[in-house]
């Protein structure tokens, strides 16, 4: 309790502190509210082009034992053999990090000028044991250090007609078969183009060219990594041209070159086609990408990989009456994730987080967006869903989706062929007075490389008790079952709110996977308190669990926890 | 390299350019009519936000600018994977049909990645949305008018282009409060 208790001391007494943390999808509490307890709007004197934003967002953290025993292997690069260190705890104990984003804003009539300043200050954070392996040396070495950086800044103007954008900004191409370099907030993920952004648009016809460096969000707050943004220059461009609502075609091309002095430079040329039918006919839409990608790899020690990629991707939607179907099918011919520097992706995230989470593309999955996808390269499959609108208040919808993988025998994995995936799930949204259900529940299978049985369960129960006073029961679990070892992970949290004034949430989480390796069972206690219209406070007392968090085809490992934390967002 | 570095010079310049002209010859037309009933734009209101063009779901346009300056505006933020969002939507979409005469906008911006877009237009279609659903699949509303990339988020304009509003999250009760503040809006 003492340690408690001086954890959150020691967070109030720093005052500024934040990190930029996920909007979970169960997340409704209020981070800013200009006027929620007025019923009338806030009264400007004079109208005035100018606008000015301020953000001070903090997270202060005490880690006592978290129980996390991750164990880090590697090859020691001394005697070329894996090797287990149990005497490493990757988050340590007994320590402390302060973490804080301050951003600010201004504007004047279309032009705006934007930027965000990270830092991060570590206090007894987690060393190597003196005679543990290299790598884990090696690892702790670009982790828990203290972070200064400008991590957002940019400056646009935007009318009708032009759209520029001097410094940071995200681009997406298509569907992101080629290029997607986004925001994934889920996953801490927030990366950009540091360089010129131009759209102009001339009638029908939208012309978009862009030059830039990448710049990644550097700051890794889960397990302290602080990578560097690398050398890694993309140019592209995107011309659209719409016939109404009946037809839209896109073009778009896209270099990425690795600007280190390698003896063979890291390249890759893509150019890909949309065709859109927005609205063709009033119960129907479809969208189509295909993509061809060359690539010429530097990877370290700087055997050079060149290979091709064809991909294509596509999704239809039917709108009969009270039912509604989506239809998405993919086939990916070696479409590889594209990571920082131009080199194979790492698939460890608790060694290698800047590769495994920093994603220039996207592949869309075709899958559940929280599936962890075990691969995604060599594929050929589909889902179709279907929505039955019965009224407005019952909306139940069943999805099935079938994949034929061939990552691993493309890739010539040993020991692994082809692997063939069924998934079938089930849910639907349900509304009665004061209150409402949303949830899914299903099966995903796969056989014939890696073998994986996945049994999920997702639901959000929320009901109005009185007056602004509400109740939430969040349940999301997993029973997974993989290489004949069984697990379950998840969470069960309830929730009081007072309207957006305070929230209080008791929750429990689980990861029965690897007993002694990972602490299993989780229990906190979080509340908020919206202390004025701009400020919020967050206090958490417990644990949270390790593990794997996936959207949208990226995953990011997230290390247990247990301690306090402690949270103030300031908006002005 | 050097090649390229020249060649992205003078697309940058050329699209410099071709901005000056776009904007001088914006300043010669007319406000753009649209079917609502309020005062048409004048050019220095309009000219108050950043402005943004984004394609809705039934592959029309939603450009901000048609609406600043005229209409009290509401931008609502929100994702297929939002649970709040799918809540809070119903309840704007009833608050834009019951206003919408009387010069309120409402869109509903989804900030859908790539991997989930697919999905926008038939949770649209199932939470029986009529209001306008727009794609920003660029991140670019979100650059400029929800940074934190809050869902949802909420933002209001009032009819002289002013940011009145901004709240991120949903609670049960939040439309009510909303809807009066609104209707005072559109009284002004």
């Amino acid at each position: 309790m003492k340690r408690i208790l001086f954890g959150a001391a020691l967070a109030l007494l720093a005052r500024p502190a934040w990190a930029e943390v996920g909007t979970s999808s169960t997340a409704t509490t209020s981070a800013t509210s200009f006027f929620t307890t007025s019923e009338t709007p806030v009264a400007f004197e004079e109208p005035s082009p100018w606008r000015y934003g301020f953000l001070l967002l903090s997270t202060a953290r005490y880690q006592f034992d978290n129980g996390d025993r991750t164990q880090l292997t590697a090859i020691n690069p001394i005697t070329g053999v894996e090797e287990l260190d149990t005497r490493y705890d990757p988050t340590g104990e007994d320590f402390y990090d302060l973490v804080t984003t301050i951003g600010g804003e201004v504007g004047y009539g279309p032009m705006q000028l934007a930027m965000r300043f990270d830092t991060a200050l570590f206090f007894h954070e987690p060393i190597a044991h003196p005679d543990a392996v290299p790598r884990i040396s090696e690892n702790l070495e670009q982790r828990y250090n203290n972070v200064y950086n400008l991590d957002y800044i940019s400056g646009s103007y935007a009318d009708r007609n032009v759209d520029l954008t001097l410094g940071d900004f995200y681009v997406t191409l298509g569907r992101g078969l080629l290029l997607a370099i986004r925001k994934v907030g889920d996953v801490g993920v927030d990366n950009k183009l540091r360089g010129a952004n131009g759209k102009v648009r001339l009638g029908d016809l939208t012309l978009n060219a862009f030059g830039g460096f990448v710049n990644l969000k550097n700051f890794e707050q889960g397990q302290g990594f602080n990578y560097d943004n690398g050398n890694d220059l993309i140019v592209g461009g995107r011309a659209e041209y719409g016939f109404g609502k009946y037809l839209k075609l896109g073009g778009h091309g896209v270099l990425m070159r690795n600007q280190e002095d390698r003896p063979r430079q890291a390249e890759i040329r893509g150019v890909g086609a949309t065709v859109e039918l927005p609205r063709p006919v009033e119960w129907a839409k479809l969208y189509a990408e295909v993509a061809f990608m060359e690539r010429d790899l530097s990877e370290p020690g700087d055997p050079v990989a060149t290979d091709d990629t064809f991909a294509a991707y596509m999704s239809a939607n039917v709108f009969a009456g009270p039912v509604t179907v989506l239809f998405e099918g993919k086939h990916y011919d070696n479409l590889p994730l594209i990571v920082p520097d131009l080199v194979a992706q790492s698939t460890s995230p608790t060694i290698n987080a800047r590769q495994t989470i920093n994603l220039y593309i996207a592949q869309p999955t075709a899958e559940r967006p929280q599936l962890i996808l075990l691969t995604n390269q060599t594929v050929t499959g589909g889902r179709v869903r279907v929505d039955y609108r019965i009224n407005a208040d019952v909306v139940p919808f069943i999805a099935a989706g079938r994949y034929h993988d061939e990552t691993a025998v493309r890739l010539g994995s040993l020991g692994s062929g082809a692997t063939d995936a069924t998934a079938v799930y089930g849910g639907g949204t349900f509304r009665w007075e004061g209150g409402t259900a949303t949830g899914n529940a299903g099966y995903r299978g796969q056989f014939g490389g890696l073998d994986r049985v996945d049994i999920h369960l997702l639901a959000d129960v929320e009901q109005h008790l009185w007056d602004d006073y509400a109740a939430e029961l969040y349940v999301n679990a997993l029973k997974a079952t993989q290489d004949n070892e069984d697990w379950l992970e998840g969470r069960v949290a309830a929730s009081i709110k007072a309207g957006r004034t305070w929230g209080a949430t008791l929750a429990y989480e689980f990861y029965t996977r690897t007993p002694g390796l990972f602490r299993q069972h989780y229990v906190s206690v979080a509340g908020n308190w919206q202390f004025s219209e701009r400020g919020l406070l967050r206090a958490l007392v417990g644990g949270e669990r390790a593990g794997l968090k996936c959207t949208g085809g990226v995953c990011r490992f997230f290390p247990g926890f247990e301690g306090a934390r402690i949270e103030l967002d300031l908006r002005y | 390299m050097i090649g390229n570095a020249s060649h992205m010079r003078r697309l940058m310049m050329a699209l410099l350019l071709t901005a000056a002209c776009a904007q001088s010859q914006k300043a010669s037309e007319p406000a753009k009519t649209t079917d609502s009933k309020s005062s048409p734009a004048t050019k220095s209101t309009a000219a108050k936000l950043p402005d943004f063009t984004l394609e809705t779901i039934d592959g029309s346009q939603f450009t901000l600018s048609d609406h600043v300056g005229r209409d009290v505006i509401v931008m609502s933020f929100w994702a297929t994977w939002c649970g709040p969002c799918k809540v809070e939507l119903p309840h704007l979409d009833a608050l834009y049909n019951e206003e919408k005469e009387n010069g309120l906008v409402i869109v509903a911006l989804a900030m859908d990645e790539p991997t989930t877009v697919a999905e926008v237009a038939p949770t649209a279609q199932r939470l029986g949305l009529t209001m306008p659903v727009a794609l920003d699949t660029n991140q670019r509303a979100v650059a400029l008018y929800n940074r934190s990339r809050s869902a949802p988020m909420t933002v209001v304009i009032d009819k002289q282009g002013r940011i009145v509003h901004q709240a991120a999250g949903y609670n049960p009760g939040d439309e009510v409060k909303l809807a009066q503040a609104v209707r005072t809006l559109l009284a002004q």
